[in-house]
């Protein structure tokens, strides 16, 4: 009985004490909220913007955050053979345990994207602290620099990165939001092709933006801005696309989840229309004629119109008619953009070659070997259903009531 | 002499008929103990002593038993001349009906110690008990340990006779039955095992008093004795039986075929068999509306499960889980860790042992200096080991709001074991994190669903699964609509009410 007694209590205090060894205080951790990812040569260059709590927590408990004399956040830039070696360089210089289980985005530097990113995506899915719903973004210079920006009014810079780039995604939807998941899944499909939104510094002097300093002014003299759409075949980049250009990207593949649109309707006014669209769904479905592939793309939204420039009385359901007609067509238009820089770029970044692979098997592994340059000569067969669901309060456009009353006037 | 007894058993007195000799017994017996009562009524010529009454002062009341020796003075007068002088008589004349005639020593120094008022006659060898109990006790007051808004005010008393007649006065049935035994062999306690006959099961009757009747113990003081003698396991922090103050509680339970024991001397009143999910339910639940009082109930769970495991929780999560934090709580939180001197987990144990005493304290401190535990307390011990950078702000209001969610659970035994398992889950968490906190609760749920009180499940109705008896678990249905009563406590008799109970009245007013 006591010797069992005693093996008893040996064996809870293995379990007990054994069990603190991976224990991690809050006031250890450094918590990341962006990574950026450069190559300088044969090297990785690693950043990581870490949050620094206590000066956060002064913001939060003064009622004015302007007697902060400490930035929220600090970045840290290793060198190293590989990613998890530069980030392994980093206990050279910081006291705490990187932490990257909240990091919300990474930015790829060109250089690295450039070389293939092959190793990220490894990173990513290999390893249990670095999440793979991390947003994706690419920058055309270096990550590093792109981290060390502050971005006013916001406490977190990479957290507001993050931020802005779902909001663009849900209420403008031209360069879609990509996590690291869908990008792996998007670069090893059948079309191999992807795009991430550019992040882009717009000031010209070194160290703008990087002090709180120039946190003091109304308007920041350079902001980070969502630029282009940065496209990689494979895991390397290869091109950049507009704005426009990506839109129509966006609309092919099905990623517009709300947008504001202008588009002109009668010839007249040549004033723009503008429709918010709530809803938006594109059905892309392969057909085979002959010996070439025809992709009918069957798109259906519909929204509120915010904005007249038609003179029409927007009462009469014919006119109302008459702009969606004019919507269908401006989106047709958007599509056939996206459509046209895909191919100026090679790449089926619209993804046509995996809906073929799905529906026509056998035929897609006669073609498979040649679809970087047969995927040119796919025709679209593009049919859009508008539907204006509310055209606002007002029945005519506000120009044609004042002419109205004038005219009354006289 | 003999005499015949209730029984019809001839029966032989041992007492002498010699009054003094008697009293020389009992004396020899009880000694000289400063609270008994002897008061000898002597004949008016030779002051010999014709009767003795004898009790313990402050068990009687003094005016019946004056009244009582006025009767004996008339009867012996008047039974002088003729000396007609006979037990029979004597228990027919002196006080009718509560006065019972006594054969032997043992019992006669019982009823002395019971609180009777023992009567010696001259020239008889049979002694007389006469009930007449009095003194001071607490009067029915309202319970202080179970408090509700509406519903019934009284709480029981440390007088069981009280008591019995409280459970009495709202079950008006012959077939509520009340059986003593009395238990312990210096203290003599007086136990009553209450049930409704023809609804609690009479196999947990039968079970009940077979255990009470094992046990052979010097003294019982309060419930608490009995139910740690009778309960099914000592190895656990779980109670298998509810203890109550309020009447009504008891009249409930006992028509739903509970049993309850009262125990003299304690206002605690046992009802068993009980399963796990009794202990969240309170008798306002079923003076309030349905509605409100399943609400009620679900907020009962939640907070067991708050004072469970919210420490240990925040401890694994913030410990080793720190990726389940949403970023921004995860900020502040760190941020107030900063510069805190402890681990979470002694920080947490810290702040909880504190409570503990404070609480503690509360309990045991004299009323007067309340409001010196309450400053020191709660600026001290909370604001002040704050502001100090002792422990973090959040782990305070984990602790609060942990000791709060504990005092919502209804029943104190059940409070004080979650008490206990909380740190143990605290340790499992800052060990293990998360999959500590787990591996704490599986062996938990395994030894809830083995534990039994008096052969019912403990874990019933959710293991074994019972959707019948789920009614007035999670839920509490309107009245008209509980037809039938949980069938895991009465197997006999289960409907309650008629079908067509409750329904005509709405049809009336339909029209």
């Amino acid at each position: 009985m006591n010797r069992n007694g005693l093996l008893r209590l040996l064996f809870l205090s293995f379990l007990l004490l054994s069990g603190c060894w991976n224990r991690t205080e809050l006031n250890e951790l450094g918590i990341t909220a962006a990574t950026g990812f450069d190559k300088e040569g044969k090297e990785w260059v690693m950043s990581y913007q870490v949050i620094v709590p206590s000066v956060m927590a002064i913001g939060q408990g003064g009622a004015g955050s302007g007697g902060k004399s400490k930035p929220n956040v600090h970045v840290f830039t290793n060198k190293g053979a590989s990613i998890r070696e530069a980030a392994d360089m980093s206990y050279m210089e910081n006291a705490r345990r990187l932490y990257f289980a909240h990091t919300d985005v990474l930015v790829l530097g060109i250089d690295a994207a450039k070389e293939g990113i092959d190793e990220v995506l490894d990173l990513y899915f290999r390893n249990n602290d670095a999440r793979e719903t991390v947003l994706v973004t690419i920058t055309d210079g270096k990550a590093s620099d792109i981290l060390k920006k502050l971005i006013p009014a916001e406490s977190l810079p990479g957290t507001a990165l993050s931020e802005m780039i779902r909001k663009e995604s849900a209420f403008s939807s031209r360069l879609p939001s990509i996590k690291v998941y869908q990008l792996a899944q998007r670069i090893t499909s059948d079309s191999a092709a992807a795009g991430v939104p550019e992040i882009k510094f717009t000031g010209n002097i070194k160290g703008e933006m990087e002090s709180l300093d120039d946190e003091k002014r109304t308007s920041a003299p350079g902001k980070l801005v969502l630029n282009r759409l940065g496209v990689f075949r494979g895991d390397r980049f290869i091109g950049w696309l507009n704005r426009r250009e990506s839109f129509g990207v966006s609309w092919l593949t099905d990623q517009v989840k709300g947008s504001t649109i202008a588009f002109s309707s009668d010839s007249k006014s040549g004033k723009p229309n503008s429709i918010r669209i709530t809803q938006a769904k594109t059905k892309v479905t392969p057909e085979k004629a002959g010996n070439r592939f025809k992709m009918r793309i069957e798109v259906k939204l519909s929204g509120a119109l915010l904005e007249a420039g038609t003179n029409q009385d927007l009462m009469k359901p014919e006119n109302i008619y008459k702009l969606e007609q004019d919507l269908a067509k401006e989106v047709t238009d958007i599509m056939n953009i996206g459509w046209k820089a895909s191919k100026r770029i090679g790449v089926d970044l619209p993804g046509f070659a995996d809906k073929i692979h799905r529906k026509y098997p056998k035929d897609w592994k006669k073609m498979k070997e040649t679809w970087t340059e047969d995927f040119k000569k796919v025709e679209l067969d593009v049919q859009v259903k508008a539907k204006i669901l509310r055209p606002g309060l007002l029945k005519k456009a506000f120009r044609t009531n004042q002419e109205g009353s004038s005219k009354s006037g006289k | 002499m003999t005499t015949k007894t209730l029984h019809g058993q001839e029966q032989q007195s041992s007492l002498p008929s010699e009054v003094m000799q008697t009293l020389a017994l009992l004396q020899r017996r009880l000694g000289h103990s400063s609270d008994i009562s002897i008061r000898k009524l002597n004949w008016p010529e030779d002051s010999s002593p014709f009767a003795i009454v004898c009790h313990l002062n402050g068990l009687v009341d003094d005016k019946e038993v004056n009244q009582m020796i006025s009767n004996i003075n008339q009867y012996v007068i008047a039974k002088r001349e003729n000396d007609g002088m006979s037990v029979e008589s004597l228990l027919q004349e002196v006080l009718p009906g509560k006065l019972k005639a006594i054969r032997d020593e043992e019992a006669m120094v019982q009823a002395v110690l019971d609180g009777r008022t023992v009567v010696l006659i001259d020239g008889l060898d049979t002694a007389m008990a006469a009930s007449l109990l009095g003194g001071e006790r607490r009067s029915v007051e309202e319970p202080t340990s179970q408090t509700v808004i509406r519903g019934s005010k009284e709480g029981f008393t440390e007088d069981i006779s009280t008591n019995i007649a409280l459970i009495r006065r709202k079950i008006r049935s012959a077939d509520l039955r009340f059986e003593d035994r009395i238990i312990g062999r210096v203290t003599r306690t007086r136990v009553s095992v209450g049930y409704i006959q023809g609804i609690a099961n009479p196999n947990v009757v039968q079970e009940v008093f077979a255990r009470l009747d094992a046990i052979d113990t010097d003294s019982i003081l309060e419930s608490s004795y009995i139910e740690e003698f009778i309960q099914d396991s000592e190895l656990t922090p779980f109670p298998t039986m509810i203890n109550t103050e309020r009447p009504d509680a008891v009249a409930g339970n006992l028509l739903e075929g509970q049993v309850a024991i009262l125990v003299d001397g304690t206002p605690f009143v046992l009802i068993l068999p009980v399963t796990f999910f009794r202990f969240f339910l309170s008798s306002e639940d079923y003076y309030q509306r349905y509605d409100i009082s399943t609400f009620l109930r679900l907020i009962r769970l939640f907070s067991f499960f708050v004072a469970l495991l919210l420490p240990s929780t925040y401890i694994a999560v913030t410990t080793f889980q720190q990726e389940m934090i949403p970023t921004t709580l995860l900020i502040s939180l760190a941020a107030q860790r900063e510069g805190t001197p402890l681990p979470a987990l002694a920080e947490a144990l810290l702040m909880e042992l504190t409570f503990e005493v404070i609480r503690e304290a509360g309990v045991r401190m004299p009323r007067v200096v309340g409001p010196a535990i309450s400053i020191v307390g709660a600026l001290v011990l909370g604001q002040a080991a704050v502001q100090a950078g002792l422990v973090s702000a959040a782990m305070v209001i984990i602790v609060s709001f942990t000791a709060i969610a504990n005092f919502v659970i209804p029943y104190f035994s059940m409070s004080s074991a979650v008490r206990i398992i909380r740190f143990g889950f605290m340790i499992l968490a800052g060990t293990f994190g998360l999959y500590g906190i787990l591996a704490g609760v599986i062996p938990l749920l395994v030894h809830l669903v083995a534990l039994r009180s008096f052969g019912i499940p403990y874990f019933l109705p959710a293991s074994p699964l019972s959707f019948s008896n789920m009614k007035d678990v999670f839920l509490r249905i309107p009245w008209p609509k509980a037809k039938y009563r949980p069938d895991y406590v009465s197997e006999i008799n289960k409907r309650r009410q008629s079908d067509s109970s409750g329904e005509n009245p709405k049809e009336k007013l339909g029209d």
